[in-house]
């Protein structure tokens, strides 16, 4: 029995199973139409990895913002959009080409201009300078692997050694500033060479006449400074070099020079010095866009001043702005004010619009239910605290659709619509839709993208207007869901489900609240008579519309109205209220009694098994058996009378049904209709366990109180130490499982090592040991081998 | 102690001595006399990536009497988007002369991802570079044949076990023969060996700390709290099946949430610009203002007033922020909770983690008083 105890907690640990008892294919098959979602497995809980991360409802189309918009992969925040169109795209190398294409008037093709600048060798670059050497002799010196490259052709052919000997110098360097390896190696800084290098380079930036070339030394002086964690000696070489060169023409060369220099500034510790001159490369330079982003750090509100105070003109402080709101995400209506008062037609200010309203319909379509489901307790607060940022937002809006100053005035007058509708005016974010409609022009492909977000912000308002109370919610909701505008938004679902859940549950239709927002097998989770008698009403209702339909099939309402009965049945059984069980069960319709599913609680198991072990041929509907526990009670009570042994041995049989149809007994499914053997892992925590999906948990069987009463009953009234040893055997078994639900057992089921009971709970096993010489009790010995561990 | 000074107020006969010396050697071999025969090793974790101890930093493992630092080599990631496994940082190892001398552990952090659907062959490639990368850091500390410790940090699930496992086996053939592998143990780890498994290493660290749920708002101190750890360790096996050593926690962070959730951990924070009403408004558990600072000494909650930095981060109102810390009553109690624990006779009592700011928070009286309670009660 070691090895039996092992298997039976293993067992009972086991996944959970469904028996559907003498039921005929057909009825099997329309019960699972009737429940036919299972629940899950896993139990709910900050440890559970198929957890599904909720991050509030949208309903905000991605297009409304002009994607191609240079800054808006910062701000905006669509799934991996922009992982995948922006932030993989190497810019920086086709700047780079385009301005040595337009240096040489662009007189050699792009490839042929990648080719030279990116992948030629050292002895290629050699080869081609001992050609420009030979400047007017033709293209016949350049080495093979540049022949035919127009490219190298005009270098040569124009003896530009002046750019080659820039590019020799690069390659050179680029061993130093590039990153080596595979990552599992530092750079290397050999800082001898790298020394040599920013001394070779310096002499080569003073012989040099174009500045197209000086700025490129300075850029690989100052990189290779930067990359020798020379931090001072970076900002010293920018200070020298930078004055040299003649900067009339732009060149991106230069903010990938200052990335550098605001690099060492930062390692340096002057972070607004720094921060600074990322912003102006953030604002300046797209192929640098993105580190510049990454890089921009403020420790604190010092820091921001300092910043701030080092901006030349508006257009940099509301890049600033913009960087500071957009790097932490964090948007707020002042610097969405700022930056208007700054720049009135910042194209940018549209992304934080659209940024900060993604962030308030997460709060303001939030419901009761939706809380409910995942599990969040400070909504109201955030609520309230979201309210005044709303209004602010709504004030500042409507000021910028009066002022038509900002460069997409459209999308402004819808927006101010939707915060309305999140204000909850839903009349007047109806008649700002109508306006921002009208104002749309019939053709264009931003005006039908504007349309389609105003229809789905229509819909939604739609929804937002269902009553609960009406029978017409029901009807309008399965219309809602017909639309197309409907089908497209994903949030559409999902946030009806849990809108209508709340407005029934707010007119006290618990059942439909329920129905409309979980799965139908939630009923029979953590039953509750009013969700029950609240669904038996709608299904003797005319019309079950909601019923039917949630449920996911449209057949015999009796069918419906059985299960229903059986569930509260099965459920007052469960508390130990058979009278009321029977009640309710014998008011299911006669056509379905045939296909209910039959059980055979009342045989004698002593080991932790949920299956049933042996087949019966006596099997019994939860009416039956029901009414048979009833009578037994009745002929105990009439034996007990007439002091007829018989009565003890009733007593037993209705404690043995209780134990076997509790959550430790393989008839379980009497009064239960979901059990999670996970659940044995945490029996302290029950009898409800949290549950993914289901509104109130998973409610488990697991007091044996009842069972037990009738066990001491049996015990008290038994004649022969026969019956005797059995009843004090089945109320020791109570008595373990109630210890293994109470809050201070730390045994752990699944334990090889058997539990080691409290003297409180030993009551009846050492009472058991009165009845060493029964012949129970040397069989039941030999079955259980630990028996003797427990039994004095 | 006790006993011995008892001996010697009785003023025993001379013949009595070798009797009581002999005794004395025999407990001293005894369970009831460990103490004797444990020689715990005070240590510290460094966990940045620069390995450059300032001279207040050197001063406190000199005045601490720690001889043993914990030093991470390399942390090794799965970068999302390619899927390659690959070190996010290598530590630079600065001058010599706050280490030298000192028994460096290389640690190893590998994040639980990179375990998830890794190949065999993947498993290989990663024992082998991870070795040749920790050999290749570790040389300055790790004299030619010298004996030394390599510790991996992971923690692992039960998806990952058995590749993290299949990891420490394929590695350790790659390291020197006398090289001794070490595991970081997290507290479920160590209560439910059986279900969670043992790494196959020569020792384990406990990480004593972490004992609470960081996502969770309503948490008191998610870095420590004794109740909590105490949840951990009853029922925990009387032994573990390594030798264990042991962590303590010595840092604080401050967690903001936004948006019901966990937005950014601040290590370290600023403590005196929680002084700041105008900025920071303490707050109860519920999230309502409460007009002082809440909780106990170890924790505080803020919301946020108006917009301000906070360590780097740009804070907007309506942010909370739950500021953490180990102060000297908790550090106290968890040495009292090490105390009890079934540490290895040589375990390293190692305090995580060691920088400037636990220069500055705490004193080495405090380290010292927590390492000598775990020292006295083996």
């Amino acid at each position: 029995m070691g090895n039996n105890t092992t298997q039976a907690v293993s067992g009972a640990a086991a996944p959970r199973r469904r028996r559907w008892g003498a039921w005929s294919w057909p009825a099997l098959l329309i019960f699972m139409a009737f429940f036919p979602a299972t629940p899950p497995e896993r139990p709910v809980g900050s440890c559970d990895p198929t957890a599904r991360p909720f991050t509030g409802y949208s309903f905000l189309l991605p297009d409304i913002i002009n994607k191609n918009s240079a800054y808006a992969p910062f701000f905006v925040r669509w799934q991996d959009y922009y992982e995948q169109t922006y932030f993989n795209k190497n810019i920086q190398v086709d700047d780079n080409l385009q301005e040595w294409k337009e240096r040489f008037c662009g007189l050699a093709p792009l490839k042929d201009v990648e080719y030279v600048v990116y992948r030629s060798s050292i002895d290629d670059l050699i080869g081609l300078r001992d050609a420009a050497l030979e400047q007017g002799k033709g293209t016949a010196l350049l080495p093979f692997t540049l022949s035919g490259n127009s490219f190298a052709e005009v270098l040569a052919l124009n003896g530009c050694t002046e750019a080659i000997d820039y590019l020799m110098f690069a390659k050179k360097c680029e061993p130093y500033v590039t990153a080596q390896g595979d990552g599992w190696q530092l750079p290397s800084t050999d800082q001898e060479t790298m020394q040599q290098l920013i001394e070779e380079g310096k002499g080569r930036f003073l012989q040099t006449r174009s500045h197209f070339f000086r700025l490129r030394y300075t850029y690989q002086i100052v990189r290779l400074a930067h990359y020798a964690r020379q931090w001072q000696q970076t900002v010293d070489l920018y200070n020298y070099l930078i004055p040299k060169v003649d900067r009339k023409r732009p060149s991106i060369v230069y903010y990938w020079t200052i990335g550098h220099l605001a690099g060492a500034l930062q390692q340096l510790g002057k972070i607004p010095e720094a921060a600074y001159r990322y912003s102006v490369i953030f604002r300046n330079c797209p192929s640098k866009r993105v580190q510049a982003f990454r890089s921009f750090r403020l420790r604190n509100d010092q820091d921001w001043e300092k910043t701030l105070r080092m901006c030349q003109d508006d257009a940099e402080r509301a890049t600033l702005y913009l960087l500071r709101s957009g790097s932490s995400h964090t948007y707020t209506v002042e610097d969405l004010e700022t930056i208007y008062d700054l720049d009135r037609s910042n194209p940018q200010l549209d992304l934080l619009l659209v940024s900060d309203v993604q962030q308030l319909e997460k709060i303001f379509l939030r419901t009761p239910i939706t809380d409910k489901k995942n599990g969040l307790a400070r909504a109201a607060i955030r609520r309230e605290k979201a309210a005044q940022h709303l209004l602010s937002l709504q004030h500042f809006v409507h000021r910028v659709v009066q002022e038509e100053k900002t460069s997409n005035l459209k999308l402004w007058r819808a927006m101010y619509g939707y915060l309305e509708l999140l204000a909850g005016d839903r009349y007047a974010a109806e008649k700002t839709f109508e306006r921002a409609r009208s104002s749309l022009d019939k053709f264009g492909d931003y005006d039908d993208i504007l349309r389609r977000q105003l229809d789905i912000w229509t819909l939604l308002l739609e929804i937002l207007t269902l009553d609960g109370s009406s029978a017409s919610a029901d009807q309008a909701s399965f219309r809602s869901r017909s639309y197309d505008t409907f089908k497209a938004m994903p949030s559409f679902e999902p946030f009806l489900s849990d809108f209508l859940s709340t407005r029934y549950a707010e007119s006290k239709h618990p059942g439909k609240a329920l129905l409309a927002a979980y799965e139908p097998s939630a009923l029979m989770l953590n039953p509750n008579i009013e969700v029950l008698d609240d669904l038996l009403q709608l299904a003797a209702s005319s019309d079950p519309i909601l019923l039917e339909r949630a449920m996911q099939i449209d057949t015999n309402p009796d069918l419906i109205k059985a299960h229903l009965l059986e569930v509260k049945g099965a459920y007052l059984f469960s508390i130990g209220q058979p009278e009321a069980a029977l009640s309710v069960l014998r008011q299911i319709p006669a056509s379905q009694r045939d296909g209910m599913a039959r059980f055979s609680p009342f045989k004698e198991v002593f080991v932790d098994v949920v299956h049933r072990p042996v087949t019966d041929s006596l099997l019994l509907t939860r009416q039956q058996v029901v009414a048979k526990i009833l009578d037994f009670e009745f002929k105990a009570k009439a034996a007990v009378a007439m002091n007829n042994p018989v009565g003890a041995w009733y007593f037993y049989l209705i404690g043995l049904g209780y134990y076997n149809m509790s959550y430790f007994g393989y008839e379980w499914e009497v009064t239960d209709f979901y059990r999670s053997g996970y659940n044995w892992l945490r029996l302290p925590q029950g009898p409800v366990f949290p549950l993914r999906d289901s509104p109130d948990g998973n409610r488990e069987n697991t007091d044996l109180s009842l069972a037990l009463s009738f066990f001491e009953k049996a015990m008290a009234e038994a004649q022969t130490p026969e019956l005797a040893a059995r009843a004090t055997f089945m109320a020791a078994r109570c008595r373990q499982k109630q210890w293994f639900c109470s809050p201070d057992c730390r045994y752990l089921p699944g334990s090889k090592t058997l539990p080691l009971l409290p003297e409180a709970y030993r009551d009846y096993y050492d009472r058991l040991g009165r009845y060493k010489n029964t012949a129970f009790y040397q069989q039941i010995v030999k079955e259980c081998k630990w028996l003797s561990a427990y039994v004095n | 102690m006790r006993n011995t000074d008892f001996l010697r107020a009785r003023r025993q006969p001379s013949w009595t001595w070798p009797l009581i010396a002999g005794l004395l050697l025999l407990a001293a071999g005894s369970p009831g006399c460990r103490s004797k025969a444990r020689q715990l090793r005070p240590a510290f974790y460094h966990w940045q990536t620069q390995l450059d101890l300032s001279a207040t930093e050197t001063a406190l493992l000199d005045s601490t009497g720690c001889q043993t630092l914990f030093v991470k080599l390399l942390d090794i990631g799965k970068d999302p988007a390619s899927g390659d496994i690959r070190p996010y940082s290598l530590l630079r190892v600065g001058a010599a002369n706050g280490w030298m001398g000192k028994r460096i552990v290389g640690c190893a952090f590998l994040t639980n991802e990179v375990f998830k659907n890794i190949s065999a062959a993947q498993t290989d490639a990663l024992a082998q570079k991870t070795a040749e990368a920790l050999l290749r850091i570790g040389r300055p500390f790790w004299p030619a044949d010298a004996a030394f410790e390599i510790q991996f940090d992971c923690d692992w699930t039960g998806s990952t076990r058995a590749a993290y496992f299949s990891f420490l086996n394929k590695i350790r053939p790659l390291l020197p023969k006398n090289t001794t592998l070490s595991a970081t143990i997290r507290l479920h780890q160590y209560k439910f060996p059986n279900q969670t498994g043992v790494p196959p290493t020569d020792r384990g660290m406990l990480m004593l700390y972490n004992t609470g749920d960081i996502d969770d708002w309503a948490e008191n101190n998610s870095i420590f709290e004794t109740a909590a750890a105490q949840k951990y360790l009853q029922g925990a096996p009387d032994r573990y099946p390594l030798p264990l050593d042991v962590a303590l926690p010595l840092f604080a962070w401050a967690l903001v949430y936004r948006d019901d959730e966990l937005w950014k951990i601040i290590p370290e924070p600023d403590l005196p610009a929680f002084a700041d009403t105008s900025r920071f408004e303490p707050v109860t558990p519920d999230g309502w203002p409460s007009g002082r600072p809440q909780d106990n000494k170890m924790a505080f909650r803020f919301g946020i007033r108006k917009s301000t930095f906070l360590g780097g981060h740009y804070l907007r109102p309506g942010d909370l922020i739950r500021v953490e810390r180990i102060d000297s009553a908790s550090l106290r109690e968890a040495a009292q909770l090490a105390a009890g624990l079934p540490l290895a006779t040589d375990a390293a009592v190692a305090f995580f983690h060691l920088d400037s700011a636990t220069v500055h928070h705490y004193p080495a009286i405090w380290l010292k008083r927590a390492w000598e309670t775990i020292q006295h009660k083996q």
